[in-house]
């Protein structure tokens, strides 16, 4: 398992692929203070946050997404992807374009 | 011509009663807890490739991209997701009578496939087609094809006359 400052920057590498594939802060300041998580981001009408879990004693990065405004504005997103904490930055950013839809899940 | 799917004892399944899909690999299984009916991903595989629009008509409250990405993750990409919200938002309205939890008439669905024997007094009533689909069937898959095969020639006979 990752220490903070390991998963510090594991998260804030998670939100500079967010960036790089055309999310913007969404600036819903209320809804992260009510949430307690990290940062909201929209990219096309679809919202955005990195996070982590721990499922059966294993740490875990997850994307969480929303693609309603209102549950946004009020820090609820769903879960869509969880990458173990020894994901490298190739797997990440993979998971970033699957989840803005760039390109398809390997199931898809 | 356009069906439309029901989530609950449809599409998702307890698999203590009916057989499954297999289960996502953990984590995802937790991300994604609801089980799908066994057969469902090639069902509707086969209904698009048969030129079908497919969509999810739920009065559940799930949230379209839960319902989304659980199924991105068997491969299945549906043409519209309509869940409880969007229903009270775009057909119930304000409207002071309550309408039935399905309308698939006010999207144009000409077959609603569901678990509810309501929905088929609904359907004589509302004046739309459904199926019922309820029980373990090993040819469900098969018979829901068939109605919407039937149905389409139908439409298309009428529209041609």
């Amino acid at each position: 398992m990752d220490n903070k400052a390991q998963s510090e920057e594991k998260l804030e590498q998670i939100e500079r692929f967010f960036v790089q594939y055309g999310a913007v802060p969404a600036g819903l300041k209320a809804a992260e203070a009510i949430s307690g998580e990290r940062r909201i981001f929209e990219r096309q009408g679809v919202y955005y946050r990195a996070g982590t879990a721990v499922f059966d004693g294993k740490q875990f990065y997850l994307l969480s997404s929303i693609d309603n405004p209102k549950y946004a504005e009020i820090g609820i997103l769903e879960d869509i992807d969880a990458l173990p904490s020894d994901a490298p930055a190739s797997a990440i950013e993979k998971a970033v374009r699957c989840a803005f839809g760039i390109e398809p899940y390997p199931e898809e | 011509m356009r069906i439309s799917f029901d989530l609950d004892d449809v599409l998702f399944v307890s698999p203590d009663r009916y057989e499954t899909e297999p289960a996502l690999h953990f984590p995802f299984n937790r991300l994604f807890p609801d089980r799908l009916r066994k057969g469902t991903p090639q069902l509707i595989h086969d209904l698009q490739h048969a030129g079908f629009e497919v969509w999810v008509y739920t009065s559940s409250l799930r949230t379209e991209t839960y319902i989304k990405n659980l199924f991105r993750r068997y491969g299945v990409k549906f043409d519209r997701i309509i869940n409880g919200e969007r229903h009270q938002k775009e057909v119930q309205r304000k409207r002071p009578q309550p309408l039935p939890q399905k309308m698939p008439n006010f999207y144009h669905i000409s077959l609603h496939i569901d678990d509810e024997k309501a929905i088929l007094e609904n359907a004589r009533q509302y004046g739309f087609r459904a199926m019922r689909v309820y029980e373990p069937d090993e040819h469900w898959a098969e018979k829901v094809l068939a109605e919407a095969k039937r149905i389409r020639k139908i439409e298309e006979n009428s529209e041609s006359t």
